[in-house]
């Protein structure tokens, strides 16, 4: 199957980290690298989730 | 570039649709920020573009504030006694880590229908029967088409 498998615990923490400050006054987006380092914070770095 | 009020206004559509549910119409949130409808509309558009908050296609209302989705989805999550749903099984779970909050989830699996539940309490995920969640786009094409997706 093409894509990408998560576990939802894993994904639960992915969330935490992407979602955490959301509510935030001071929240402005996420750059591409921001996005990029939580993605690497979980060990997700194959080309699915870095690739340009 | 998003202007401060932009910004105030997107703060103001979380809030208020992590409250109840649902977002701000247009008149409600020009009401509150003492502006007039369309530049109000505009706002929402810059946001929109920003991929801030999504709105309905040729509409100016508001279909997303990812985690939350302003319609009925299989993605059912109960926050003490809201109910909230969200767009998709990450924003799920979006929805408990953006509120810092309990929640239970109810997920239709898009397979065979069937309903998944999981719970967070504490912080800590408890799902009913674990399971993996399959992202079909790469994070690159995620908004070509955030609907789609």
């Amino acid at each position: 199957m093409k894509g990408a498998m998560v576990s939802w615990q894993k994904l639960w923490t992915l969330s935490q980290r992407w979602y955490g400050d959301r509510m935030s006054p001071a929240f402005r987006g996420r750059t591409l690298s921001e996005a990029r380092a939580i993605f690497a914070s979980l060990d997700l770095t194959d080309d699915f989730w870095m690739g340009d | 570039m998003l202007e401060q009020m932009d910004w105030d206004i997107r703060l103001f559509v979380y809030r208020l649709f992590a409250s109840r549910g649902f977002p701000p119409a247009v008149e409600e949130i020009a009401r509150h920020f003492h502006v007039a409808a369309p530049v109000t509309k505009r706002a929402l558009h810059r946001l929109h573009k920003s991929h801030a908050l999504f709105l309905r296609p040729g509409s100016d209302d508001i279909l997303m504030a990812n985690p939350l989705s302003a319609v009925a989805t299989d993605y059912q999550v109960r926050v003490g006694k809201r109910r909230l749903y969200a767009n998709c099984a990450w924003d799920a779970l979006g929805i408990p880590a953006m509120l810092h909050a309990d929640a239970r989830i109810a997920a239709r699996h898009p397979l065979d229908r069937d309903l998944v539940h999981f719970s967070i309490e504490g912080s800590r995920l408890s799902a009913e029967n674990g399971g993996i969640v399959h992202f079909a786009k790469p994070f690159r094409n995620w908004y070509d088409n955030l609907i789609d997706t």
